[in-house]
Formats: structure tokens, sequence, C-alpha cells
């Protein structure tokens, strides 16, 4: 590739100095281009165009406006990426060059631009002249997409940074209904990792741009085993309403990407707005790109998708931790243990408990524990032991009436509630009436509304309140920088740990220092489905607190904290209990109970009630807050 | 704004098992059953950058995903079938009689629509043969399918 990039440099350079001594090319449509100057400017500063090239609005550059791509091969002109005209002059120069090795070169690796020109320039012959690309089209038949459908694989619990989604492309061949989807091509978006590097690194350098983005492929089941298998995460498909002529000019952009190196940013320039950049190309006149100016989270793009009418058709693909919970679900409480125990010992199938069953339960009772075996699998090397009892799991199930389940389908991500919130309200504290503004950038708290965001599952990033006391001034209440909670239940066979990270600014109830604290806090514990819609849970904690009023700097503490969390009919509700014990001998602790009611996909009431105490004095406080989602 | 990113990685990093390196020799997903593949390269920044790691292609020609590098299965054309990366799931769906990975197979051998259920049921009457043992590999298994296809009047003309 290395080749092929110095190749257009070289080209590029080539076209400069013949346009710059422009007698020397005595070409007819050379001279035609040069009297339609006006044509020429009209054309470069056209959307398409811009869309073409990827340009955006940019202060910084001399022209106000340049690329996202950052990778000279993408252009021909040496200021291509801040010049669009420029750009737009040495494309058609080489696409009617009468080199034919020159044209082929370029009108072969930019297939859309030729394809967009020969429209726009009718009277130009050469670039009416058909071309023959064999790579691209022996590309094109491998790819064999007719639908292309977009992929959103759902956040999975305990893992925080999965919890804004992911998204991908899917291209389907026309007979996927007959065929199998799995050989299918997946198209994705994301950095290229060098494995060398250590995790910490890793983390801070894909977030922060140092890695290069790229389009890649590959085979759709191995993205199913990826998410589905390996990371529990639901996948959800939404086939696209494009037409024959949106993915063909789809696929050619692609083409054109192909060995393109973008930066990967996390938060805006990630996989999600990549894709809406190719929706774009492949129907202009639909813009979306415009809707996310700051960052683009996967699941906001889908919403966006849907509401600009792309999408023909929505499928649910559940992940294995799905398929196993529905198969536990379906079992009675005696044939749950007896799976347990034919897990760990598939020779308990010659047992008496076994064989009494009908052979349809048996069937049920060894496909769930070969499906736990397999979930425990996931996370380990192969074992022989473990390879042995699935092997002998798989011999007695093909013996079995197979048994499929289908769980529920749950609801969408698109009905969930927007990722950022605003809220005004106002309650009392110890009888002080006060106002309250917040604003939360992002995403979900455990008593949001539940709809497309997974169960027990909380991830907050920069959430600030504000408020204004009765014959006193605005004050900050509290800041949160991050705020994570992740509470999986705990159950015979599966037995995840929960846990909390949160960081930030908070007011406090304190007998030692102000009322000031800059803290971070974490915990681990347990969580328990003791009914439907009920869940229990406690964490050990610890936290670092520094106090600017008081006389160590930071101050650590240890606690605990216990509560429930209740689904009822008009919202969540949450009550708990925490306490801490500081190095310094202090000693808060607080009861809180909360309520949310949603009436709306992205309208809501939180109320909550809480009394504090430290060890000379307590206090409380009743709040209402209307909450905005969008 | 960088402290709360690296706070979320760093959070992830101790929630997720740390294997191994992302995209070792095989760059497998987790072939668990059947030996072959590497464990589980559950890995942090995949899951933050949605990223691929090494092996990047872009669908050029088939078989050059260093996931599969041994020959891949295609829509048509090739009957060189690799079961390498999904033997688990075929594993499965042989013993149960239907799903995903045994229609891909199908697929791949070019078994038409009207032959599916047919291979189906062959393949799960034969699931003894096809796995022997939890040792067995997946050319060994790819030969059975073959072999089994072979004594069947309605799909031996797929297995020439």
């Amino acid at each position: 590739m290395r080749l092929k990039h110095s190749l257009f440099v070289f080209l590029s350079a080539v076209f400069l100095l013949i346009s710059s001594a422009f007698a020397a090319l005595s070409d007819v449509t050379v001279d035609t281009l040069k009297r339609q100057q006006s044509l020429l400017n009209t054309l470069a500063s056209s959307s398409e165009w811009l869309g073409l090239l990827h340009f955006r609005t940019d202060s910084l550059s001399p022209t106000g406006y340049s690329s996202f791509i950052d990778d000279p091969s993408f252009f021909l002109a040496e200021t291509g990426k801040v010049d669009a005209e420029a750009e737009l002059e040495a494309t058609l120069q080489a696409m009617v060059s009468e080199n034919r090795g020159i044209r082929e070169s370029v009108v072969c690796h930019f297939p859309l631009r030729k394809k967009w020109l020969e429209a726009q320039l009718p009277n130009i012959s050469t670039l009416q002249a058909p071309l023959s690309c064999p790579e691209y089209l022996q590309w094109r038949e491998e790819v064999n997409a007719a639908k292309v459908s977009l992929i959103f694989p759902a956040a999975y619990l305990n893992s925080p940074s999965s919890m804004f989604g992911h998204t991908f492309l899917r291209f389907d061949p026309a007979n996927v209904e007959d065929d199998s989807e799995w050989l299918s091509w997946a198209l994705n978006f994301g950095a290229t990792i060098n494995g060398d590097d250590n995790s910490i690194f890793f983390a801070y350098r894909g977030l922060a741009g140092g890695y290069p983005g790229q389009f890649s492929m590959m085979r759709y089941f191995e993205k199913i085993k990826e998410y589905s298998y390996m990371e529990n995460r639901d996948m959800w498909e939404y086939r696209l309403n494009l037409t024959p002529e949106e993915v063909e000019r789809m696929l050619m952009h692609l083409w054109e990407l192909k060995d393109v190196r973008f930066k990967y940013y996390f938060l805006d320039e990630n996989c999600a707005f990549r894709l809406l950049e190719l929706l774009e190309i492949a129907r202009p006149s639909s813009p979306l790109t415009s809707k996310f100016p700051l960052t683009a989270i996967p699941a906001d793009t889908v919403r966006a998708v849907i509401e600009g009418r792309y999408v023909a058709e929505r499928r649910y693909r559940p992940s294995e931790a799905v398929l196993l919970k529905e198969r536990i679900r379906r079992l009675d409480e005696s044939e749950r243990e007896l799976a347990y125990l034919v897990a760990e010992n598939p020779e308990m199938m010659a047992s008496l408990d076994f064989s009494a069953l009908p052979l349809s339960r048996q069937g049920a009772v060894a496909q769930t524990a070969y499906s736990y075996n397999r979930y425990e699998q996931r996370k380990t090397q192969r074992s022989p032991d473990l390879a042995r009892r699935s092997f002998k799991l798989l011999q007695r199930i093909s013996q079995l009436p197979a048994d499929s389940v289908e769980p529920a389908i749950p609801e969408p991500p698109e009905t969930g509630h927007g990722s950022t919130m605003m809220g005004i309200g106002g309650g009392s504290r110890d009888g002080d009436a006060f106002t309250q503004l917040q604003f939360r950038y992002s995403y979900h708290d455990l008593l949001d509304r539940q709809e497309g965001y997974p169960r027990g599952a909380q991830i907050i990033a920069g959430d600030a309140q504000f408020r204004f006391y009765e014959n006193d001034n605005w004050e900050l209440h509290r800041f949160d920088i991050i705020n994570i909670i992740s509470q999986s239940p705990v159950n015979k066979f599966l037995r995840p740990l929960s846990w909390r990270v949160q960081a930030g600014f908070e007011r406090v109830w304190s007998d030692f220092g102000g009322d000031k604290a800059y803290q971070v806090n974490g915990g681990a514990g347990r969580s328990y489905d003791v009914a439907e819609g009920l869940s229990l849970f406690g964490f050990l904690t610890a936290r670092l607190e520094h106090d600017p009023e008081y006389k160590t700097w930071i101050t650590p503490a240890a606690g605990i904290s216990t509560g429930y969390l209740l689904n009822l009919p008009w919202g969540f509700q949450s009550t708990r209990v925490e306490g801490e014990y500081f190095s310094s001998d202090e000693i808060r602790y607080r009861g809180v109970l909360e309520q949310n009611f949603d009436f709306a996909q992205n309208h809501a009431f939180r109320a909550h009630l809480s009394q504090e105490w430290n060890r000379s004095d307590g206090r409380w406080e009743a709040g209402i807050v209307y909450r905005y989602y969008f | 704004m960088r402290k709360m990113m690296l706070a979320v990685g760093f959070l992830s990093m101790t929630s997720g098992a740390f294997a191994e390196a992302p995209g070792g020799p095989d760059c497998g997903w987790g072939n668990m059953l059947f030996a072959g593949e590497s464990g589980l390269p559950i890995h942090l920044l995949a899951t933050i950058t949605n990223g691929t790691s090494g092996n990047n292609t872009f669908g050029m020609t088939s078989g050059t995903n260093g996931c599969s590098a041994n020959g891949v299965l295609t829509y048509g054309g090739s009957s060189l079938v690799n079961l390498t990366p999904i033997m688990d799931e075929f594993s499965e769906d042989v013993a149960r009689g239907h799903g995903d990975a045994l229609t891909t197979v199908a697929v791949a051998l070019e078994v038409k629509q009207e032959d599916r259920a047919r291979f189906n049921q062959v393949m799960h009457d034969n699931f003894n043969q096809l796995f022997p043992s939890e040792n067995v590999t997946a050319e060994q298994v790819m030969k059975s399918v073959i072999d089994v296809m072979k004594t069947d009047t309605r799909l031996s003309k797929y297995a020439a």
C-alpha cells in the first residue's frame, strides 16, 4: 500500500506541474475545463463534493474548511485537505489525462468521484469513456452487497466502556433469507491496535486519538462470536431501506476509503460518526452528521438513523447469556439443581433423578448445563476437564429432543430516553427551601426509565447540580465526573461481582471540616433478585476525600452501603442506607429514599427524601426535580 | 475530560479478564470445547474503541483475514471449508439438529435450499461419527462431514 500511496503523491505533484505549465497539455478537454472555471467553482463548493472529501467547517483552516481525513493518500492535490477546488481540479486533470495508466489508476481508486463528475460534466467525452477496474469489481463481487444493515451491539453489564454501545454495518446478498447471514460481510470502523502496547497506555491513546482508525471487514459470524458469545451483548439489526443505487454509492465510496487512516476519537469521531458519514454519502439528501457536532453516542445515532427514515426492519439477536438465563428460567427448582449438578459432573445423567424426567425435560436440563459450561468456559483458557464435560453433555443432547428457547424481546434501544438530561426542581433542607438546576451530560442512572437500557447498570459522566437557598447565592451542590454502578444479580449459576465507582465534588454533612468534599469512592458487593422487579444489594465501600477546610489533605474512609431497587409501575424506587468511618475518627451515615415517576420517554419526576447524621447532629432533606431528556 | 476517560478505561480494565494480548496467533474467539484456537482475547481497547487488532483487512480476498487465514467459508465458489472458527457452534448445532452454524456450513458447501433440511438431519444423525471425542480437529470433522454426505443419496452430489 505504501507504494500506491507514494505513486499518488508523485502523480499529484506531476499534475500540479502540468497545470502550471498549462500550454504543455494541449488537450481539448482541459481547455473546456478552463473555460468553465465558474462551473468548477460551483462544483467544488457543492455539498456532494464536500461530502465526498469529508469536509467540515474549520476555523483554523485558511479556506474555512478542511477534511476530517488526514491521510495524504486520499488527496490528489497537495492542498487537497483544505482546498476542495484544488482537489477537484487535480481529480479532473487525472481523470481526463491522455495517459491511460494515470486515468485508470485514479478512476479505479476513486470510483464514486468519477461517477459524480461524469454526471456533472456530460460534455467531457474522456470522462464518459468506460474504464474497467478489475480490482474494484472483484472486491465488489466478493462483498456481494444488495442490502445493508446497521448493527447495534447493546451494552453489557460490568463493562462501562461498552455501555455506549457500538455500531457497524453488514452487507447482505440479495438472497440472504435463504442463505446464512453468518457469511455476510461486516464493516467495522475501529482503532487499529498495536498488541504490544501495555494496557493503560492502550486506553489513553485510544481515547485521545493516538490510534489510527480504519475501516475493516470480516465475516459477520466473527462479530456474533465477539459480541454475542464473548461479551454477552444483545445485538440489534436494523435493515436499511437503501436503494440499489444508494448501496452502490456507499460501496464505491468505501472503496475510496479502503486504506485511509483516520484518527480515532472515542467520543466524537468514532464508529458511529463514520457510519453516519457513509449513510450520507449513500443518500446525500438526508443529512445526519450535522446532528452530532460534539459527540456521537452510538445509541443516539441509531435513533437519528431511524428518525431519518433509513430503517426498513428491526431484528433482535439475544446474547448467549440471555439465552442461558431464559433456559434457567424455564426450569423448575429441582431441575435447576439437577442442571447444576450435571454441568459439574455429566455422569449424573445416569442418575435416577435425571432419567426419571420425561425426555423433553432431560433435553432442557442437559442443554442448560451445556450452555452454563460454555458460559463458564468463556472466561478461561480451554481446560481438558471442562472440554470433556461439555462434550459428554453434547453427546447426550444429540440423543434427546432439541430444546430451543426464544427469550422475550426487550425494548429496543431507540425507545430509550435521550442520553443528555436537564432538570429543574426544588425542595427543603432542614426547613431551608432551595431551587435546584441540574445538567447531566450522559447517560443513564439506576432509577431512570428502563426501556432501551441494560438493567442494573448506571453510567453517569458529567453531572452538575446547582442550588439556590433562600437568603443565599447560587452554589455548586454536586458535580459527578463519573458515577458508575454495575449491579448484576447473583443466582445459582452466575455469581458476578457488583461494583461501583464515583468521583467528583459533593456537599457533605460533617462535624469535622466544612461541607465541601472532593472525593473518589468505590465499592464491591453483591446483588440479588429476590422477586420479580425487586433486587437487594450490598457493597463494601472505600473513599478518599479532600476537604479544603480540614487539616489533613486527604482523608480515607471505609464503609458499607445496602438497600433495594424496586420496579414499580410508575417508575423505579430505591432506598439505601450507608455509612462511612473516616481515619480522622469521623462518622457519617445516611438513609436515602428515591422515587422516579416516568410518564413519557423523555420526561420524568424524581423525588427524594433523605436524612444524614454525623456524631453530633442530623439533618433532613426532601425535594423533587422535573427531568427532561434529549 | 481526560481525567474521566482515563478513569473509565481503568475501570473496565479491572472488571474484565485480561487474558492475553489481542490478536493471538489464531485470533480465535473462544473456541473452547475443541482445541485449535487460543483462549479468550477479551481486550480492553477493543471494547473501548471497537477496534480490531492486527490482521486488519478489507475483505479484498477471502482467507486473508488473520482469524481464518487457512481457507475461509465462502459464498459460492470454493468448497474448501475451514471449520475452525465455528467448531463449537457447529458441534452444538449438529447435536440439536439445527442452527445458524449448521446452515453456514451447508451454504459454504453449496447445499441447495431444498436439501438443507436433509443436510441438518444427516449431520444430526451422525453426531458420533462427526465428533468422536472432544479432541477431534476441524480437519477431521470436515472430512467426516464429506464422508457422511457421500453415503447419502441426496447429499452425495455436493461432496464430490
